[in-house]
């Protein structure tokens, strides 16, 4: 562990940093990614079997078409962002409801893949988020909230979320963990990750 | 979970993360602070594969919806994996 330099604050508290960064809560990581990459995969292979969202893309469609449909007041549309609405309907009115059912379905099973084995896992977790995201500005709550929010954790915990998987095993092979991340000036002040 | 199947859970994690915490004595010779940890790693790997991974081995039965195989599988793989962890940053030098 590098020392800590004279006037830098740590970001997080010791112990905080020990959860984050350490092999001894690996297992940690470990539990909450297969718990994300369980859902993802559930949920990819459902779609990988279904001719709507990989031959004809009708479900994509029904989504996006309930999704951009405004209620007269004071029903609220399921988009609260109306550039979001613009981007969902720019996408039906061009049909690209019929590869983006395809690119879900395939996007869902290989994060899902991904956070099981413990490869990529921060990049994995990274683009789970991201779609946790797109779904949200949809407008579906779902299970979404909580995928997201470990999927958070997971990012944060990048150095060892893999530790007991695919990255460990090449990490030990090919060399020792990244070094410590020092952040950039942030307001004047350099932050470090752990210290 | 529910009444038999909660106690159940608590006994074996409990009794999983002891033989845990207690390999780390001999190990490592680490202190009586490893073994919250271990515990808890016990519970969450039970529970975990109980509840959320059971549907892929729930081979040993069910009691109170507990799934058993899975149950003491999963305190004896996560705790194993933790205290392994511990002794690897045991190992690590201090800052």
């Amino acid at each position: 562990m590098a020392e800590r330099r004279a006037g830098v604050p740590a970001l997080m508290p010791e112990w905080l940093q020990r959860v984050f960064t350490t092999p001894a809560f690996a297992w940690l990581w470990l539990v909450a990614r297969m718990y994300l990459g369980y859902h993802w995969l559930e949920a990819g292979i459902e779609k990988l079997g279904d001719s709507r969202w990989m031959s004809t893309g009708e479900a994509v469609k029904s989504f996006w078409e309930r999704a951009i449909t405004v209620p007269p007041p004071p029903a609220r549309p399921p988009v609260a962002y109306d550039w979001y609405r613009d981007f969902l309907r720019f996408m039906l009115d061009h049909g690209y409801y019929t590869w983006f059912g395809k690119l879900v379905a395939l996007g869902e099973t290989l994060v899902g893949i991904a956070l099981v084995l413990g490869a990529l896992t921060a990049i994995a977790a990274t683009v789970g988020a991201f779609m946790n995201m797109n779904f949200m500005l949809a407008g579906t709550a779902s299970t979404n909230p909580v995928l997201l929010l470990v999927a958070i954790f997971l990012i944060l915990a990048w150095r060892v979320a893999g530790y007991w998987g695919v990255d460990g095993v090449l990490s030990r092979t090919m060399g020792a963990l990244p070094k410590p991340m020092t952040f950039p000036r942030v307001a004047g002040v350099h932050f470090r990750l752990r210290g | 979970m529910a009444g038999v199947g909660i106690a159940l859970w608590i006994i074996v994690s409990v009794l999983v993360g002891l033989a845990g915490w207690a390999a780390l004595r001999v190990w490592a010779k680490d202190t009586l602070q490893a073994l919250p940890l271990a515990v808890v790693a016990a519970l969450l790997g039970s529970f975990a594969w109980s509840e959320w991974f059971g549907e892929f081995s729930n081979w040993g039965g069910e009691v109170e919806g507990l799934q058993v195989a899975p149950a003491i599988l999963g305190a004896v793989i996560v705790t194993a994996l933790s205290v392994l962890g511990r002794l690897q940053a045991l190992q690590e030098p201090k800052a």
